[in-house]
């Protein structure tokens, strides 16, 4: 599904690997620095300084940027701190990209929500919908995003340090709740990009990949 | 000999800026412009109707409180000048407000309220990674942030321009009808004598260029912000200078041209 091959971004050393398509893949990283230099890359936002990066077999940064667009559509994006779009309230944040392409209605959207927002324990939204996005903490951004990333069904879904920090009882929430989206699609590739090793122990990983060790 | 070489430099360089900036931007208009069926995408169009809410709907009144102000001051000066005659009333109020002033006016108010609101939440969402965000939705931030507001700004410089005319001719006429004594229906005559095609059409041209303009510089400087939320104040500026100067500059060319 998603292959490095010699990838750099000049500071870090040479990665090589592959992750299956279905598995589930932890890559380890040194530091947030360097999560976040290789998350951008998977991305499809800073080109390496050299190798390529290819999903299902094409490589990202040879497609023209309107492909890559398109590309992006099934593939699900989570940041570290939401990447939530600020001029939206919550709703809108959540339902932009599945209305944005046609793939699903608000009120197609609605249920699917609030059952995410249930398995975390939340099934107060009125207020949390109409509310802005800026005054929520980190935590509760990331799931904004992890729940508009789950209603597009992406076939492959990169996950940028969305743990750090939690407690345990939201972590295993939270993890037990990825790994059942994972597993509704036999297809689905999950990449967790993490800097925590506490982070990774609330992941059922298929494969861990030390970033430190794939040159 | 050293100092005076580098003044000039420093005089070369914000040329070279400016030019930079005006081609950047006019090719972003360029682009937008090409891009007018993605406002056939319903999530685009959303972000249109809120611009054209904002920058239009909210400045209606303001816009038009501040044009009968100023149709009063140029009718009571006028008024002066020309004694109670209404046909010369008319023209010179036409000449004044719908061939100049009220596009213009509407412009520079326009910048004053929208330029700097559209440059710096564009530097907001470029500083705190939203454009990259939108990216990895799939979604062309050009399409869903530019165009939508491309065209929001233009159709609103054209409708407040419109209203901008009219407040200034009727509260021009309620003044003078009311200090003077004079009839209205004469006056009203005068200026229906005098606006044609020609002065609406002016107008319109005016308008649409200025929108083009606030729209694009707005926009381009905007986007120009890097990593910090500090270069924000610096974008914001530029982009209020900048479409102030075109949209004078565009003013001048388009009146010249008009009655070559």
């Amino acid at each position: 599904m998603m292959e490095f091959h010699g990838v750099t971004d000049g500071k870090s050393p040479l990665m090589s690997f592959g992750i299956e398509r279905g598995s589930v893949a932890v890559l380890k990283t040194a530091s947030g620095f360097e999560s976040d230099r290789i998350f951008r890359m998977m991305a499809g936002l800073d080109e390496p300084a050299s190798g390529s990066i290819r999903i299902d077999g094409e490589d990202i940064f040879a497609l023209s940027a309107g492909e890559r667009l398109s590309r992006f559509r099934k593939i699900g994006i989570v940041w570290r701190d939401g990447g939530i779009i600020s001029n939206l309230k919550v709703w809108e944040n959540i339902a932009l990209p599945a209305a944005f392409h046609g793939r699903m209605g608000p009120a197609e959207a609605e249920p699917l929500v609030r059952k995410y927002y249930g398995i975390m324990g939340n099934t107060d939204l009125d207020a949390l919908m109409a509310g802005s996005p800026g005054a929520l903490p980190r935590h509760e951004k990331v799931l904004v995003a992890i729940v508009r990333t789950m209603i597009m069904e992406p076939e492959l879904v990169i996950y940028d340090n969305v743990l750090e920090g939690a407690d345990r009882s939201w972590g295993t929430r939270l993890g037990g709740m990825l790994m059942d989206f994972h597993r509704t699609h036999s297809g689905r590739t999950s990449v967790f990009v993490s800097s925590s090793d506490a982070e990774a122990a609330h992941i059922e990983a298929d494969m861990t990949i030390d970033t430190r060790q794939v040159a | 000999m050293q100092v005076s070489l580098a003044y000039f430099d420093r005089i070369g360089a914000n040329v070279i800026r400016s030019m930079l900036s005006v081609h950047g931007s006019f090719m972003l208009l360029v682009r937008s412009l090409g891009r007018v069926a993605s406002l056939l995408n319903p999530e685009i169009r959303k972000v249109f109707y809120r611009q054209l809410y904002f920058t239009g709907v909210e400045s209606v009144i303001k816009v038009s409180i501040i044009g009968a102000l100023l149709g009063i001051v140029i009718i009571t000066q006028i008024s002066n000048i020309a004694g109670s005659n209404p046909l010369l009333i008319g023209k010179i109020l036409v000449w004044t407000v719908v061939r100049e002033l009220g596009p213009l006016f509407a412009a520079i108010l326009i910048i004053a309220r929208s330029s700097t609101a559209m440059a710096s939440e564009l530097g907001s969402m470029k500083a705190g990674g939203e454009i990259d965000s939108l990216q990895t939705m799939g979604i062309d931030p050009y399409e869903y942030l530019i165009v939508p507001r491309v065209f929001g700004v233009v159709l609103s410089v054209v409708i407040l321009t419109f209203y901008f005319q009219v407040a200034a001719v009727l509260g021009g006429l309620v003044i003078s009808t009311s200090l003077t004594g004079a009839a209205m229906m004469p006056l009203l005559k005068g200026i229906f004598s005098v606006v044609g095609l020609f002065e609406i059409i002016i107008a319109f041209v005016k308008s649409l260029v200025f929108g083009m303009i606030i729209a694009a510089f707005s926009c381009y400087h905007g986007l120009r912000v890097k990593d910090s939320i500090t270069e924000i104040p610096q974008v914001t500026s530029h982009a209020v200078i900048q479409s102030l100067t075109l949209v004078i500059i565009f003013d001048v060319l388009i009146t010249l041209m008009s009655f070559v």
